[in-house]
């Protein structure tokens, strides 16, 4: 290791107790950010990706302490801080989640957020210049005319005008109100810039103004940027490396280029293949994930994504079409939900043409990919029996059945990160099967 | 760009700076300072230097005393000059996209011009007419234009015309049964009015305001507590404990205003609270708590005047209550009868209504008007500054 990451996050957990009753006894925890660990170096701009509720935002809002962590380290060593070190209880010198308050707020110099939605993140009853001078007032900056100059100068620097300073945040367009959130973050000289989101509420074509600013200023004032997005064609154009989230975990985290070219993790294919690609030949056909995000509340056991994945892995001596595998899957945690309301399809079907249950059969199999006739003679049996049950109205029945013949190990085990390449991880069993070399955890 | 000395963000020395420059304030504060000041010291020297019967300003040779009602009035009228007036002086453009929003609403024009004419009558009449003096041989002098049989009038002013007895422009709305000019009498009610008025509102506005954002933002058991003590004190019966306090101490404007005060913030509380709740969820409170400000700097500097449009609604809605509730007081007798006030002038009159209707009247209509443009003035500010109306109409 020749130089220390500006930023290193180890084993972040942010969970938000979930309280009933008369005494507020705690009966859970949305685990809405569950253990994740990254690094940003000097310059470097690292992407966050993942679909909303997957715990970016929090990861973000935990990472800067503006929520508090419920456990982890996050390590920042930019401006004079570089010569951090461990104590001897173990807790790193420059851990920010151990900041003082005073070490806080000298720590709101050097890391600086950029918000979602530039309509809301305005006082609006504050001119612009006097939101981006007030960072500098609460850090001691007391001449007001020198202020003024500093935030105009930078004003100016972001492509607006001195006049500016006075104007009101209704008075911009998103894109110019997203340039003065960017004046506002730069104002300090942060060596870090959190930027949640920071063009997903823009036009496409003002899109690109920014992230070439964003460039432009990340060029000349060595910044590091960590940038949260649920958009992999914008993380393509700004991010040197990338780390995928899902439900709170990092799934599979590398440079953008190997990571876009040769994804490691289901999740992290499924999302690069929603990228409209401008090749009217092309007739790759994107992977459709099915369902919702899980709650955090209760994530699913081993492999968080395995109740979505495409590529579930297959128990040993089962070996039906993929597609077919995942229905069954569907299917069962369905039943299991009590989700399927038999007594409505035999209505929407019509009791006539169906008193044998025939178009239940089949509606069902349809409705989950599921082949007239599955390729494996076992599982067959199996799924006419529950499909039987399910025709007699024990759906709870039906769900056991399934339960007890099809598990699959991705649900039983939680996948190690397997190193593909120099700074190319993923959490997928699939690599485990595979045998790749697996110096798991990463090292310090 | 500057080419003498750059001012740019990257070559600021925090270090140099982080220290120094605690106290930053702004002009506003620094005026409010410098002005209460003076005010402070005077009352001072007024309580510890100065016999009780002693005139405040008799060092400088004018018989004017004041009371120290009269201090919490003058405090008050500072912060709102330093804390409303000024700073929409100070933003000019925001002040006429206000006025232009506010104009529509003609009643509330006339009411906002009633309202000064009260205010100032009641701040500048005092120095230029002389106090209501009692004078038994010229009661029951009619207002002008208008007559009355003479022989209600025990020595008329005016001329005598077939029996009848003509009102004079000496006393332009009549006298009462003592022979106080009405309309003197009504001017220096315009006083009490205005401090009653200014009062409340300051002691309801600060400890409503502490108290909603204490709440909103401490959360957990202090803001149960909190709000738990808000509900008993609005259900305190406020008009009980005046009676209460009347009876040890004696009825002064002062006491009736702090009391019924003291229990009139409930409701402005709860409101705060809940507008601070909302607004403390928006981003820019997140944007400002990430700038490292503490925790009072956001709440003063964003919340609070993010919730303020709604304050001063509610504020002034607040107000037409105490002037009822002390006219109601002095018509049952249990009022201050040291102090002019227009419900004292009522009460006056009700025992020679049937032929000198004027003494209740003129002071009850002021009182009706001053009431009425109250309530029309806190309808137009709700139209003219609630934040929703205003993104609306962008």
């Amino acid at each position: 290791m020749t130089e220390e990451p500006l930023l290193s996050v180890r084993d972040l957990k942010k969970h938000y107790p979930i309280k009933k009753g008369l005494f507020n006894r705690q009966v859970g925890a949305a685990k809405a950010v569950d253990g994740i660990s990254f690094d940003i170096g000097r310059g470097e701009t690292l992407g966050l990706v993942g679909e909303s509720g997957c715990g970016k935002s929090t990861a973000a809002t935990s990472i800067i302490r503006l929520e508090e962590p419920t456990s982890g380290e996050v390590i920042f060593n930019g401006r004079d801080r570089s010569k951090g070190s461990t104590n001897a209880d173990g807790v790193h010198s420059n851990d920010i989640t151990n900041f003082s308050d005073r070490e806080l707020k000298a720590f709101r110099r050097d890391a600086q957020m950029i918000f979602q939605d530039p309509s809301s993140s305005f006082d609006p009853r504050v001119k612009v210049g006097s939101s981006v001078a007030e960072m500098l007032q609460v850090h001691g900056m007391s001449d007001r005319r020198r202020r003024r100059k500093i935030v105009e100068n930078l004003l100016e620097r972001v492509g607006l005008s001195a006049s500016d300073y006075d104007r009101y945040p209704h008075e911009f367009s998103g894109g110019q109100k997203q340039r003065i959130a960017l004046a506002r973050a730069l104002v300090l000289n942060p060596d870090l810039i959190v930027a949640d989101e920071p063009v997903s509420a823009l036009d496409v074509s003002i899109q690109a103004e920014i992230l070439t600013l964003i460039k432009d200023l990340q060029a000349e004032f060595d910044l590091s940027l960590l940038f949260i997005s649920h958009d992999m064609s914008v993380i393509k154009k700004v991010c040197d490396r990338v780390a995928v989230m899902y439900l709170g975990e990092i799934v599979e985290i590398g440079p953008t280029d190997r990571v876009f070219a040769d994804p490691q993790h289901p999740y992290t294919e499924a999302l690069l293949s929603a990228i409209p690609t401008p090749d009217p030949r092309s007739t790759a056909k994107g992977i459709e994930l099915k369902g919702t995000v899980p709650s955090p509340t209760d994530p699913p056991s081993g492999c968080r994504f395995h109740t979505r994945c495409h590529r579930v892995i297959q128990p040993e001596g089962l070996d039906i079409d993929q597609s077919n595998w995942r229905g069954l899957l569907t299917l069962r945690d369905r039943l299991v939900a009590g989700a399927i309301d038999v007594e409505s399809m035999r209505e929407n079907l019509g009791v006539a043409e169906d008193s044998d249950g025939t178009g239940i059969r089949s509606q069902l199999r349809t409705e989950f990919d599921l082949e007239d006739q599955l390729s494996d003679a076992k599982a067959e049996t199996a799924l006419k029996n529950a499909l039987d049950r399910v025709v007699d109205g024990d759906s709870e029945g039906a769900g056991e059945v399934l339960t007890s013949e099809f598990t699959t190990p991705c649900e039983e085990t939680v996948p190690d990160r397997t190193r593909h390449a120099d700074d190319h991880e993923s959490a997928c069993l699939l690599h485990d099967r595979e045998g790749v070399v697996t110096p798991a955890a990463a090292d310090d | 760009m500057a080419t003498k000395k750059p001012e740019r963000f990257d070559q600021v020395d925090w270090s140099e700076l982080s220290e120094s420059g605690r106290l930053d304030l702004s002009i506003n504060s620094i005026g409010m300072v410098i002005t209460s000041l003076p005010v402070v010291l005077l009352g001072l020297y007024d309580w510890r230097f100065i016999g009780d019967r002693t005139d405040t300003f008799e060092f400088i040779g004018l018989s004017r005393n004041l009371e120290s009602l009269d201090y919490f009035f003058i405090f008050t009228l500072l912060l709102f000059f330093f804390y409303l007036i000024l700073p929409l002086a100070q933003n000019p453009r925001m002040t006429k996209y206000y006025w232009k929003e506010f104009k529509r609403n003609r009643p509330a024009v006339v009411s906002l011009g009633w309202l000064l004419i009260v205010f100032a009558g009641g701040l500048l009449g005092p120095l230029v007419i002389s106090a209501p003096e009692q004078d038994i041989l010229i009661g029951h002098q009619p207002p002008v234009f208008l007559s009355v049989d003479a022989a209600n009038v025990a020595n008329c002013v005016g001329d005598i015309v077939g029996g009848q007895c003509q009102g004079t422009w000496e006393y332009p709305l009549g006298t009462t049964r003592g022979g106080k000019s009405v309309f003197t009498s009504i001017i220096y009610g315009m006083t009490i009015s205005m401090q009653i008025a200014f009062i409340t509102t300051t002691i309801v506005a600060a400890i409503g305001i502490s108290f909603g954002t204490v709440s909103a933002y401490a959360g957990g058991w202090v803001d149960e507590v909190l709000m738990r003590f808000v509900d008993i004190i609005l259900s305190f019966p406020t008009l009980l404990m005046f009676l209460l306090i009347l009876y040890i101490y004696g009825a002064g404007l002062g006491m009736f205003i702090l009391v019924f005060s003291l229990f009139a913030w409930g409701g402005t509380a709860r409101y705060v609270r809940s507008k601070s709740l909302s607004v403390s969820e928006e981003e820019y409170i997140k944007a400002s708590r990430i700038s490292g400000a503490s925790t009072y700097r956001v709440v003063r500097k964003h919340v609070v005047p993010n919730t303020a449009s709604s304050i001063i609604t509610q504020l002034t809605l607040l107000i037409p209550g105490f002037l009822l509730a002390e006219a109601q007081l002095a018509f049952l007798g249990l009022g201050d009868s040291n102090i002019p006030s227009w419900g004292q002038l009522i009460s006056a009159g009700r025992s020679d209504l049937a032929f000198a209707p004027w003494i209740v009247l003129a002071p009850g209509i002021v009182l009706f008007l001053t009431i009425l443009a109250f309530n029309f003035l806190g309808d137009a500010l709700l139209d003219a500054l609630n934040p929703e109306a205003e993104a609306e109409s962008e």
